[in-house]
Formats: C-alpha cells, sequence, structure tokens
C-alpha cells in the first residue's frame, strides 16, 4: 500500500535531491535504494551558451549555500588554463569570502541537525548567529547570499578598508558563540547516546567510495583541498585540519565545529595581511586583465564546506567554453549512503543521510519495503522528523532515569 | 467576513515546496521563522503537510522531474488556498530558461496570486509578499 | 607517490599504450588505448595509491572522450586518464568493480552521451526524469536542445591540441 506522498524541502545542489527507498527487517534498515536528479536544470549545458564571464553568475546558483564555492572553483579552473596567478589583494578577499560562506553553511548544518534531533533551541540559536554574518556579507558583497564576487583574473570589488573593524567584532562574536555551541554538543550525554557509533563510515570505505570533505574526515581519511592543492593564497596561511577517528555522525557533528574555529582564524590572518597592504590605490590590484582564453584544458579545486569542488574546462579558443564539468560534492557524499546507512534503525537512517550534509533536508520521502511481507509505506519528511525526535526523547527519559 | 476567513487571515499556516531551486530562496523562508524576523508570533507556522496549509509557497524553476508531484500537491491542497511563487526562478524561471529539463514557470500549471522576485527575495520582501496577499482576502 | 617515478612506472607497465603529457607541474595528462582502459585505473588507483576524483565525458565528431580525475594530495598533483570511445556505438570496460566510487558518474556519462559502460552492475540514468524521450542524450552535438544558436561552434580545432599537451593528430586514436 502506498501512500500519497507530498512534496517537500528538497535538496539543492546541481543532481541532487534525493528519494530513498529503504528495504527493511522490523526496524533495521538492510538496504537502501536511491533516486536523485529532481534540481536536475542542465546547469552545464547551459554555461557552453555562456561566454567566459557570465558563467560564473550560473554557477553561483547551482547552490545557495555554498555560492561562493563554484566560482571560485571555476575561475580556479580558467586560471589553471591560463596558467596565471592573480594579484594579491585580490586573492586575500576570495579567501575571506569563501571562508565566510564557510562559517555561514557550518552553522546553518549545525541548527538543522539540532532540529531534527530534536533540539529546537540550537536551530533557533545558530540561525540568530548567522544574521549578523550575513550583515556583514552584505555590507561586503552586496548580498546575503549569491555574492557575485569572483571574477576570471581577480574579483569584482574590494572590501572597503572601514569595514575592516566590523568584520574583526563579527568573529570574536561568532568564536564566542560556537566555543558554547561546541561544548554543549561535546557534553551532553543524550546526543552522545544518540549519534555515537549510528552510520559509521570508516578509512577504508572512504577511500572506495571516494568521499570528501568533512564526511570523509570524520573517518580519518585525511584529505582536504586546501592543503594538499592550496590555491591563491591558503598556500602561505597556517590552519589545521581536522581528522576524527570514528566516523559516526558524532564525529561528523565535532568536525564541523571545529572548522569554525580555524575558519575565523585564517579570515584573521587575512585581514592582518590585507591592512598591512594599506588601502586599494588602483584597479588593477584587484583585477588581472584577460585577453582571451586560449585552446586548453584546465581542472579547478576548492575545499567547500561540504567537500571538495571540482570543474574542469576545455576550450577550443572561441569566447565560450566547449565543456564545463560540474562536480559538487554531494555526488560523490550521497553514494556513500549505500554503506553507512544499512544496519541501522529507521529513525537513524534520515540522521544519517543529514549528516552527509547534502545541503539542508535531504530526504523529502522514504519510501521503507517491509523486507518480509514486501509492502510498501512512504514516510515523509515529518515522520522522519518525528520518529527522530521521538528517539532522542526516550533516550533522554532513559539517561534521566539513571 | 466569515470564521474561517478571520482564522485565515490572523494565523495563516504555510507549506513550502521547493521545485527544483539552488535553495537559497528556502533558506531564506526558514530565516523569517528565526529570532531576527520571528514570523511565529504572528501565528504563521511552517507545517509539513499540505492539508494543512493555508498559502503555498512555491520556489524554483519547475523541473520535468518534480512536474506530477507539484500538480498532485496543488490538488491535495484545501481550497481556497493563496499560491505565492518566490524568487527570479520561480517567476520566469530566471537564469535557467533554456534548460533542457526546465517546462516552465509554476503559474503554467497552477495558478499564482503573488510573485515575489528577487535572487534571493530578502526576508523582508517574502513577510511583505505573504502580508500583501492576505490583505486582499 | 612522486610525479617522475609515477610517470616512469606508467611506461614501464603500458609502453606504447599510453601516453604521457604534462601541462604544468600540478597537472599530468596520461592518454590511454580503450583496451587497457580497466588495467590502467586499477594500477593508478591501488597500486600507485591515488585518490579517486570524478569523471567527465566530451562530445566530438568521432567519438566520445571518457577521462577520470586521480588526484595524488601529498605530492600535490592532479593525474588524469583519458581515452577516446569511437561512435557510433562508444563503448568502455566499466571500472566500478574496481572502484565502487565510480558507479554514478559513469551512469551520468553513459546518460549524456550514450557510452556503453560493459560490466557496470546498474547501467540506467541517473539524473533523468520519467518523462523525458528515452533516447535523448542532451550532450551529444547531434541532440536537439534548443540551444543551437547559442552554444559554441565547433570547427576542426576542436580537440585541443598540443598547446593542451595533446599528442598531435595522428597519434591519438
Amino acid at each position: 500500500m502506498v501512500k500519497k506522498i507530498p512534496i517537500g524541502p528538497f535538496h539543492p545542489i546541481l543532481e541532487e535531491p534525493e528519494f530513498f527507498e529503504l528495504h527493511v527487517d522490523g526496524e533495521r534498515v538492510v538496504d537502501i535504494d536511491m533516486t536523485i536528479g529532481w534540481s536536475h536544470r542542465g546547469i552545464e549545458l547551459l554555461s557552453e551558451s555562456k561566454t567566459w564571464d557570465q558563467v560564473p553568475f550560473l554557477v553561483e546558483r547551482v547552490c545557495g549555500i555554498c555560492s561562493a564555492s563554484h566560482p571560485f572553483a571555476y575561475v580556479k579552473a580558467v586560471e589553471d588554463l591560463l596558467q596565471v596567478e592573480v594579484p594579491k589583494r585580490a586573492q586575500y578577499i576570495r579567501v575571506i569570502t569563501a571562508e565566510l560562506e564557510r562559517l555561514h553553511s557550518h552553522l546553518l548544518w549545525t541548527g538543522l541537525a539540532g532540529h531534527f534531533l530534536g533540539y529546537n533551541t540550537v536551530f533557533m540559536w545558530c540561525w540568530k548567529y548567522r544574521e549578523p554574518l550575513l550583515d556583514i556579507l552584505e555590507a561586503v558583497t552586496g548580498n546575503r547570499n549569491h555574492y557575485a564576487m569572483y571574477r576570471i583574473g581577480g574579483v569584482r570589488r574590494d572590501i572597503p578598508f572601514e569595514e575592516y573593524g566590523n568584520i574583526r567584532k563579527l568573529l570574536d562574536f561568532l568564536w564566542t558563540k560556537n566555543d558554547m555551541l561546541t561544548n554543549a554538543i561535546l557534553d551532553d550525554p543524550v546526543i552522545h547516546a544518540r549519534t555515537k557509533g549510528v552510520g559509521i563510515f570508516d578509512t577504508k570505505q572512504c577511500r572506495l567510495y571516494g568521499a570528501l570533505g568533512p564526511t570523509a574526515r570524520a573517518g580519518g581519511y585525511d584529505i582536504d583541498a586546501r592543503r594538499d592543492h592550496p590555491i591563491d593564497a591558503y598556500g602561505e596561511l597556517d590552519f589545521k585540519v581536522i581528522v576524527c577517528q570514528n566516523g559516526d555522525v558524532f564525529d561528523k557533528a565535532v568536525v564541523r565545529q571545529l572548522e569554525n574555529f580555524e575558519a575565523i582564524k585564517i579570515i584573521r590572518q587575512c585581514l592582518d595581511r590585507l591592512e598591512e597592504m594599506g588601502p586599494m590605490k588602483d584597479e588593477s590590484e584587484l583585477l588581472l586583465e584577460i585577453g582571451e582564453v586560449p585552446p586548453g584544458e584546465g581542472i579547478g579545486v576548492y575545499e567547500a564546506p561540504r567537500g571538495e569542488v571540482l570543474h574542469y574546462v576545455r576550450s577550443n579558443g572561441k569566447n565560450m567554453p566547449m565543456r564545463h564539468k560540474v562536480r559538487a560534492p554531494s555526488f560523490n557524499n550521497i553514494l556513500t549512503n549505500e554503506a553507512s546507512v544499512p544496519g541501522n534503525s529507521i529513525a537513524d537512517a534520515g540522521l544519517i543521510t543529514a549528516a552527509v550534509d547534502p545541503c539542508y533536508s535531504c530526504t523529502e520521502r522514504v519510501g521503507r519495503v517491509d523486507a518480509r511481507t514486501g509492502e510498501r509505506y512512504v514516510l515523509t519528511e515529518g515522520d522522519l522528523i518525528r520518529l527522530s525526535q521521538e528517539k532522542t526523547e526516550q533516550i533522554r527519559r532513559q539517561l534521566g532515569a539513571e | 467576513m466569515s470564521l474561517a476567513l478571520k482564522a485565515l487571515k490572523k494565523s495563516p499556516w504555510v507549506f513550502h515546496v521547493n521545485t527544483g531551486a539552488c535553495n537559497n530562496c528556502d533558506i531564506e523562508v526558514l530565516d523569517v521563522l528565526t529570532p531576527r524576523f520571528d514570523v511565529e508570533r504572528f501565528g504563521i507556522v511552517l507545517v509539513g503537510s499540505i492539508r494543512h496549509a493555508d498559502v503555498l509557497l512555491i520556489s524554483g524553476p519547475v523541473t520535468r522531474n518534480v512536474l506530477p508531484r507539484l500538480k498532485r500537491l496543488y490538488e491535495q491542497a484545501p481550497k481556497p488556498i493563496k499560491v505565492i511563487v518566490i524568487g527570479a526562478c520561480g517567476c520566469r524561471c530566471g537564469i535557467f530558461r533554456d534548460g533542457y529539463n526546465i517546462i516552465g514557470p509554476a503559474d503554467k500549471f497552477i495558478p499564482v496570486d503573488a510573485y515575489v522576485p528577487g535572487c534571493p527575495p530578502k526576508p523582508e520582501t517574502i513577510i511583505a509578499g505573504v502580508v500583501k496577499v492576505l490583505s486582499t482576502l | 607517490m612522486e610525479r617522475e617515478t609515477v610517470k616512469k612506472k606508467l611506461a614501464e607497465r603500458f609502453g606504447d599504450k599510453v601516453r604521457i603529457a604534462e601541462r604544468s607541474p600540478k597537472r599530468v595528462y596520461v592518454y590511454a588505448d580503450n583496451d587497457i582502459w580497466v588495467d590502467l585505473a586499477s594500477f593508478v588507483f591501488n597500486d600507485l595509491d591515488a585518490r579517486f576524483d570524478t569523471g567527465v565525458g566530451i562530445d566530438d565528431r568521432d567519438g566520445v572522450e571518457v577521462m577520470f580525475f586521480f588526484p595524488f594530495d601529498r605530492e600535490k598533483y592532479y593525474l588524469t586518464i583519458k581515452t577516446f570511445a569511437r561512435k557510433p556505438k562508444p563503448e568502455l570496460d566499466s571500472i566500478s568493480p574496481v572502484i565502487p566510487g565510480a558507479k554514478w558518474i559513469e551512469r551520468e556519462i553513459y546518460e549524456m552521451f550514450e557510452v556503453n559502460f560493459r560490466g557496470h552492475p546498474d547501467l540506467r540514468p541517473v539524473l533523468r526524469s520519467d518523462t523525458r524521450p528515452a533516447d535523448f542524450y542532451p550532450h551529444r552535438r547531434e541532440v536537439k536542445t534548443g540551444l543551437e544558436s547559442s552554444r559554441v561552434k565547433l570547427d576542426g580545432q576542436d580537440r585541443a591540441d598540443e598547446v593542451a599537451g595533446r599528442p598531435p593528430k595522428g597519434q591519438n586514436p
């Protein structure tokens, strides 16, 4: 019996959202079947009709949450083809925008994970602390999301000297708040009971499936494109790469929380260097003039909040790309659900698929097949959240009783 | 004004659907619930099922995969329901107009009451759009 | 593994079935024949200990160019292996029995370019909607997608030539 299916929030990046079908035996998941493609807009083909400078506006809209990652990787791909390096000031501005976006994205995920687990206060607080961050981004770039800062050869506008003070105040504020959130997560016994040992994905599986980002680092697979393939100013900055051992949902949350501290450190270093350089004197510090793009190919790689983003461009000398490949990290990471979900319960299945961070509520619908009777039910997102919150409540009662 | 309409104006329940958008409009819609804008104090709540909704928010250009579900959703919605499309993609498909998997903005398939342009529209704009629609009741 | 060692080992193992071009210190491209495709991928992934990243397909007049990226993270460069699947029926052996992470990208290349991956456990479109026609392969130049007038035109120099580090015509099959 298949119930009617209401549509829920979808998944943002090019190839996602998904429809999951779980094969269950009682309460345990035995197998999972995934269908994606709801948001397929054909961006790669659209790129072939846009000029080189128009493409960043298009790829920004691949995903709204990591909307600085895709243009960054694209301009690095074209600059790899051209073998040029952009001016120093532009490099620091690029890194600052990208790291501010990382902060906003991790806070967003923590809020949604909190909501999923039943901690609505965490959800409200995380999203409240995002607001000053979005204000700063609006003051610096002109928009809360979709910054349009990246151009081939540099950036489009400068960060005004007067804003540095505001940015520093914001970073101090976020440091204390992130500290509070991290301690709240690390110390809470209910969160431990709910997320430890759930959805384990170890190093060997990370390598076979090509997992990326916090999903891989939580399982002990030590990769980070900022350190391994440094672009722009990342080569001279000092930051740590956070790697955990167990690969469960708890570790994925810890990795993201600790990465926020590293992001704040990186932005502070960039601001120090920009202050040493003093106010901008002329436009050439922001942009390198590029004439035309010769035939060739280039690969651009950047570590987005969810993992490594890869863009590949091929040119045949004309004014539009001949082929532009966009590979978002969730394309690799969602496939890992195949290995990390079976063996867990239904209430945890939603949590595990969300811990991969496919940008906001991945499972709008989950199909459930009872392996013994073959009956099919469909659970909505509301059902999954309710199941998950009920399980947390149960654990809380147990721990409170002990 | 009938009791039902009065109740509707007082605290509309909102259901949100994303028909293939980049998710930016969706997080701005969620932002409207968070402490800075906090529309929950006015009784506006995001619900999990279309059957409880008074207002339907649609974001995104409609992709081929999503269309049957969008139509079914509209049929299940209790009438009268106000439909608001959010964002440049909802209004006229935005930058994805020529994609091979895009079959058109939402108003080709279901009647729409209000358009909130922007990429993404700020939360203040979304609130203004919802309020304008409700004041026509 | 260091770049020079990798190039030497590849040349030793596969001889003249591969041609290695170095575009920049961080980008190495290996052009291979179709018949050693799975051996090459397995060699790079298992013996040389690279990481598997993703793959790309490019449409061309005579066939479909398929490539996979294998970054060497500690040594900070990307190795790309490329091959050319000839039309009218482009086919290749699938590498997903060796690297499970390649399952979805091969399905996507099949869906966009109609490249048949022999031995793939589940070769069906990964992004397709139920309402699209069955033989619609959007990235193939022969297929009408409505974007023909604005898309970039191909001429005889389509395949990036020696400037991109590709071996000149006549050497590459």
